[in-house]
């Protein structure tokens, strides 16, 4: 079985990030940490879980970025992915999410990929749309917001819990070859193991140049900036134990206690 | 346009007709011709409820729509797209409801916004508001082109209030789905586990966010809820990822959506995401040490505190004011 997780660089959301309005994107600087998505590190463990429970599985890694994206990839490969395909693409700023979804379709096609994985979204544009497309493209069946999954023992369907709204989970069969996109909580993302680390090391990463791709009509960032900050709650200010106090007066004023 | 709507066991919550506002605003004074699709088993009861709105409805039905079976949703919207030519397609904000819209615009080469919060008419062009990087930035975006599909935020529009003005209903035709057999198998839906917790219910949510820290952290969380008569024990995504608490205590897009009396959150920055699940709530308490948290924007009261260290102080002071 060959399965192909799609991993995106992001910067890390908890980083103080700073808006670049020429560009229409955020400042890339030395402050921000930049690592894989949180969802893809899901993704990527549930591939690899499969290959541990089939045990004659690849996991290919693939990912559409900067140069700097190459860092995911050699992560990818020390989580235990078998190989790293890096689709480079000049400094980064918003990216329609049809064009990723159309290099990596376009890489997968004719690779035989049984099965295609990837993040349910990515935490910096939060489109949700790269897994779906390229199973558009592609015509694959797909299936999102996966929180369980299991190959039929024939491998050619697999059965999938998908998380609705309201604490729902709705269960689907869909034929293999197909694409899942994965939410986070699936399973538990593994640290690397130390002969993972070191083949990571030594194992180059296939590069690709993104060439020309035409992807029709796309969206494009016309402003970026910070949401209204304007704070029109109170401010409760002192101690913390006048805080507290506040508060504690504030919620017996309302009746709230 | 076209109003794109699924439904799970052939109902859905009447917070779905938001998007026919959105519809009517984006329509503004043009004449433009809104459409709605609701596809199910046997939606005819939930489409002359949609049909008060005035605007036309197309049960599209069949038994395998009677789950969420976007794919299968998303061809034969494909083939409507086709027929009625639309400017846009509009569907709520969920990860199916974003596989939809996805598929569509790849089928008819045109964009697709999703998360979509507002929009601005900007001369000529519309264009449309989303958060990224976890609601901390808002970007701006423009679809090229004589086509788009949006999925917008739950809770960014209201209900239009059709007691107001007079609305002639719309007309409800029925179609089947004229693709072959769905190559995905909806078998059902159920509860996750946990499902007896009723947050909706409760009064008073306190809820936990990451900055709560460790999962020991969370009995600060409860002996905070058991002050309050009829409290219950919330969660951000994060939480319940990480298998603190069960999923059935998420707020937000992907868990439940609340209105209590008072919401509380504790070391929750605030992402879209969750804010759309508890918005409703009269009155917002937020403590979070993050002077910069999202969370703050929407709260009624602001402490800027380690909550480890603000919650024992305040069911100490609870105790000795009793």
């Amino acid at each position: 079985m060959k399965i192909l997780v799609c991993l995106k660089q992001v910067p890390d959301p908890e980083a103080n990030i700073e808006i670049d309005s020429t560009r229409g994107w955020i400042c890339e600087s030395d402050g921000i940490a930049y690592r894989m998505n949180l969802y893809d590190e899901y993704a990527l463990e549930e591939a690899v879980l499969i290959r541990e429970s089939l045990g004659d599985a690849s996991v290919d890694v693939i990912s559409v970025g900067s140069e700097r994206a190459a860092a995911v990839l050699k992560k990818g490969i020390e989580k235990g992915a078998t190989n790293g395909i890096h689709i480079i693409l000049d400094r980064d700023r918003y990216r329609s999410p049809g064009l990723i979804a159309r290099l990596i379709a376009d890489y997968a096609r004719d690779r035989g990929y049984d099965l295609i994985l990837a993040g349910v979204m990515a935490e910096d544009d939060m489109q949700c749309q790269v897994g779906p497309l390229i199973a558009s493209y592609l015509g694959l069946p797909c299936a999102v917001s996966v929180v369980r999954e299991k190959i039929g023992d024939n491998r050619s369907e697999i059965d999938v819990d998908c998380e609705l709204e309201g604490g729902v989970n709705e269960t689907l069969i869909l034929p293999l070859p197909c694409l899942l996109t994965i939410q986070s909580g699936i399973n538990r993302p593994r640290y690397p193991s130390l002969s993972n680390v070191l083949r990571a090391k030594e194992q180059a990463l296939t590069m690709l140049s993104a060439g020309t791709v035409l992807s029709g009509q796309v969206e494009t960032v016309v402003s970026i900036c910070y949401p209204e900050s304007a704070v029109k709650g109170t401010i409760i200010k002192g101690t913390p134990e006048q805080k507290a106090e506040k508060l504690l007066d504030i919620l017996h004023e309302k009746s709230l206690l | 346009m076209l109003i794109l709507i699924d439904t799970i066991n052939n109902t859905t919550a009447d917070s779905i007709f938001e998007l026919i506002s959105f519809a009517e605003m984006l329509a503004g004074t043009e004449q433009s011709r809104i459409r709605v699709i609701i596809a199910g088993e046997n939606v005819a009861d939930i489409s002359r409820k949609a049909a008060r709105f005035g605007h036309d409805v197309i049960a599209l039905e069949h038994p395998d729509l009677r789950f969420p079976n976007p794919d299968f949703f998303a061809d034969e919207a494909i083939r409507l797209v086709d027929e009625i030519k639309p400017r846009y397609v509009i569907i709520q904000h969920t990860m199916r409801g974003c596989q939809i819209a996805s598929r569509i615009s790849a089928a008819g080469g045109f964009p697709c916004i999703t998360g979509v919060e507002s929009f601005i008419h900007d001369g000529d062009s519309v264009v449309f508001c989303k958060s990224i990087i976890n609601g901390k930035i808002t970007v701006g975006l423009v679809p090229g082109g004589e086509r788009a599909a949006f999925t917008v935020l739950p809770g960014a529009f209201r209900v239009p209030d059709i007691t107001a003005g007079h609305r002639v209903p719309g007309q409800v035709l029925h179609r089947t789905p004229a693709g072959g057999p769905s190559h995905c198998r909806p078998l059902g839906i159920r509860e996750s586990a946990g499902g007896e917790v009723r947050l909706e219910e409760s009064d008073v949510i306190i809820a936990a966010g990451r900055g709560i820290g460790t999962k020991e952290n969370l009995d600060l969380i409860r002996a905070v809820a058991r002050l309050f008569p009829n409290a219950a024990v919330g969660a951000s995504r994060t939480v319940v990822d990480q298998k603190w608490l069960p999923y059935a205590h998420q707020i937000g897009v992907t868990g439940r959506t609340v209105a209590p009396k008072l919401y509380m959150a504790c070391g929750i920055s605030g992402a879209q995401q969750h804010i759309a699940g508890m918005k409703g709530s009269q009155t917002v308490v937020a403590v979070n040490k993050d002077p910069h948290a999202a969370i703050f924007s929407i709260a009624d009261y602001i402490i800027v505190e380690d909550l480890t260290v603000f919650l024992p102080l305040l069911i100490e002071k609870h105790a000795k004011k009793r």
